[in-house]
């Protein structure tokens, strides 16, 4: 006697049942029907190995057919736990018709045929359902990158090899063809099982951590994505704000040169009134008033285009956004005044609120009117109307103009990142504004207005409360 | 647009020291900046000139067809290009058609189109916001200075008008001919008149028309080609 195969079968179904345990609460938090087929067979194994072990003293029920059913129950769950990883599984009826089949055919053969017949066909079924396993695992393996599959693979392969030896041995009539013999089969039986048990339940863990670290990797990826997304609009907005203030340039330079022209012209009056009639404090202290009253006029123009280019912030403040459409109106008025454009604003009494980031908003407001003022600067009648008002709970600006409207096609493809109607534009001043809009909860809709002209609407949410 | 203003008469002791500034000369100064148009005006004034302000070329216009009464003397426009309604140009088309009075033009960013086309409708100077006072104060005087002269060129001519309209026809066609270098010999021959109807006709165009020689003559028959 070599080895008892008894001993073999008492042994791996102890370690079968601890190292299925040990994983199944490893892994307990991931709770995946795959781990529970998994570990489920490794259970079924475990009960198999006893119930082999145990043959001798046990009737034929549970020694033979209960035993083989949970060996061939084993192989089925494992096969199924590795295609669902795959995304793959088998059909539930198939696999109820499978364990029927095979239970029906052993028991047949257990009544009435053979022992060696019924050796052989349950090695049989035992190789294939191995080899099974095996080579959805090496699919598995191979699509998903995941190297641990490959060990399973090896692990099962070797006991569908196993099996092949056993039933060539016992052909060449080197051995009994029966389970439980004490040669060299019997040991080469055991340390496959325990070879194949210890292997693939570690490369079962190595899959499931490799798979976690995977979805780390993605996450980790992912979010930096985001944040290279979210810096990247930043800068294209603050570009575009940048650039449209630009496109203002002229009218802003005429803008700041009339208190300038005043600074200077009064400063010289007081200059020359004190050099030709000495020192009379009256005029000249009315000269200097007017200069400071002028400086004052200039800083605020250099105010408001400064804190339009200024980077944006976290969009979370009280904002009143009819400062912010007179705002904007301060910076696109020296533009309208010179196409002679009438700019007929209302705004209401109350002042509406909405939370959000004043620079990001007034680029909205300015990139409207920018293209209102646009669209009416070659017409006939040359008016923008501006409204601001409240509706269900929330703020409605909305600007219209008598220019020409927009194109069907225009309309189906404007705030479409770099569809442009302007030789010299970029085509992104109306999508930018679009997704402060939506950053804002609100939206920004583009539309020909009944009688004529385009219209822009910007809906946003009203803030609750009116802040102190 | 001078032309047809009549004359006011100084009755206070303001209207005369107006009246003593508009013989100086008289700034219009049209800027839809209120705190331009005061800074200027003061410059003006202290240079002792005339000042009138008027916040958009509507309301200047409005005046100019009130067509009221105001004291002599040169006067000039000094017009902002960028304006609501009537920019600076078309108030410069538009004044063309009315009057003489020379215009400068400034403008705080301007691109060489406008001050050319400005230049071509015959502005006398083109001025860059800010300007020195210097720079803007030699622009007025230079565009005084020619305000002046057309006002002389035009009182002059409106007097001769006024001679030459005194002579009968008969006496206009002999100062014609005389002009020309005809004699007296000839102009009766063509006329079939005596000669000494011919001297006594000369010796009336002579007197009506307040000159004293027949080079004087010629040179007023000339004029008003």
């Amino acid at each position: 006697m070599i080895f008892d195969t008894q001993t073999g079968f008492l042994s791996n179904s102890v370690l079968g049942l601890l190292i299925s345990l040990a994983l199944w609460t490893v892994l307990w938090r991931q709770r995946t029907l795959a781990l529970h087929l998994w570990c489920g067979g490794g259970l079924a194994a475990a009960g198999s190995s006893l119930l082999f072990a145990l043959r001798t003293i046990l009737p034929p029920v549970l020694g033979f057919t209960l035993a083989t059913l949970l060996a061939f129950l084993m192989l089925v769950l494992k096969l199924q736990a590795v295609r669902l990883t795959l995304d793959a599984p088998e059909p539930a009826s198939r696999l109820v018709i499978l364990i029927l089949a095979f239970l029906a055919g052993h028991q047949l053969l257990l009544l009435g045929g053979s022992e060696s017949l019924r050796y052989v066909m349950v090695s049989v079924v035992l190789l294939v359902m191995n080899a099974r396993v095996a080579w959805w695992a090496r699919r598995l393996g191979r699509r998903g990158g995941q190297r641990s599959a490959d060990w399973i693979a090896a692990a099962f392969a070797a006991m569908a090899i196993m099996f092949g030896l056993r039933l060539l041995s016992a052909a060449l009539g080197a051995s009994h063809p029966r389970l439980l013999t004490h040669g060299y089969d019997s040991l080469l039986l055991a340390l496959t099982v325990t070879f194949g048990i210890i292997v693939s339940n570690i490369a079962w863990l190595g899959l499931a951590l490799e798979r976690l670290i995977g979805a780390q990797v993605t996450a980790a990826a992912a979010q930096a994505r985001s944040e290279e997304n979210r810096l990247l609009s930043e800068r294209i907005a603050q570009l575009e704000r940048q650039r449209s203030l630009g496109l203002l340039s002229a009218s802003l330079a005429h803008e700041l040169n009339q208190p300038l022209t005043a600074i200077l012209t009064n400063a010289e009056v007081a200059q020359r009134g004190l050099r030709s009639s000495g020192y009379d404090p009256g005029p000249t202290l009315a000269f200097l008033d007017k200069i400071v009253h002028n400086t004052e006029r200039a800083r605020q123009i250099v105010e408001h285009i400064r804190g339009f280019i200024r980077p944006a912030r976290a969009p979370r403040e009280p904002v009143d956004l009819a400062q912010v459409i007179l705002d904007v109106i301060e910076l696109v008025a020296a533009e309208a005044r010179g196409q002679h454009i009438d700019l007929d604003l209302r705004l209401p009494q109350p002042p509406l609120w909405v939370t959000g980031d004043p620079v990001q908003l007034s680029q909205i407001v300015l990139n409207v009117l920018r293209n209102a003022i646009e669209a009416v600067s070659q017409g006939e009648r040359r008016e923008i109307e501006i409204r601001l008002d409240q509706q269900d709970g929330q703020a409605r600006l909305h600007v219209q103009d008598c220019g020409p409207g927009l194109s069907p096609a225009a309309l189906r493809q404007a705030g479409q990142p770099f569809f442009t109607t302007k030789p010299q534009g970029l085509g992104l001043g109306l999508s930018i504004s679009r997704t402060i809009a939506e950053q804002h909860g609100g939206d920004l809709a583009l539309t020909n207005a009944a009688g004529g002209g385009a219209l822009a609407e910007l809906r946003l949410p009203l803030r609750p409360m009116r802040p102190n | 647009m001078i032309r047809d203003l009549c004359i006011r008469q100084p009755i206070t002791v303001s209207d005369r020291r107006l009246a003593e500034r508009c013989a100086r000369g008289r700034v219009v100064v049209i800027d839809d900046d209120a705190e331009i148009l005061l800074a200027l005006c003061a410059l003006f004034e202290l240079e002792g000139y005339a000042c009138e302000t008027y916040d958009s070329a509507v309301a200047f216009l409005q005046v100019l067809s009130e067509n009221g009464p105001c004291f002599p003397g040169p006067c000039c426009l000094l017009c902002d290009v960028r304006m609501p309604q009537i920019d600076g140009l078309e108030l410069q088309r538009r004044l063309k058609e009315l009057g003489d009075a020379p215009m400068l033009l400034m403008s705080g960013s301007s691109g060489a189109p406008e001050a050319a086309s400005a230049f071509r409708a015959g502005a006398l100077d083109f001025l860059i916001k800010p300007m020195k006072a210097e720079t803007l104060l030699d622009a007025v005087t230079k565009a005084l200075a020619v305000s002046a002269q057309r006002q002389h060129q035009r009182t002059r001519r409106d007097e001769l008008a006024t001679r030459l309209n005194a002579l009968t026809e008969r006496e206009r066609e002999i100062a014609q001919r005389v002009a020309l270098g005809q004699r007296n010999l000839e102009i009766a021959d063509a006329l079939g008149i005596a000669l000494r109807t011919v001297k006594r006709h000369r010796h009336q165009v002579m007197e009506k028309l307040e000159v004293d020689t027949l080079v004087d003559l010629v040179h007023v028959i000339d004029e008003m080609k």
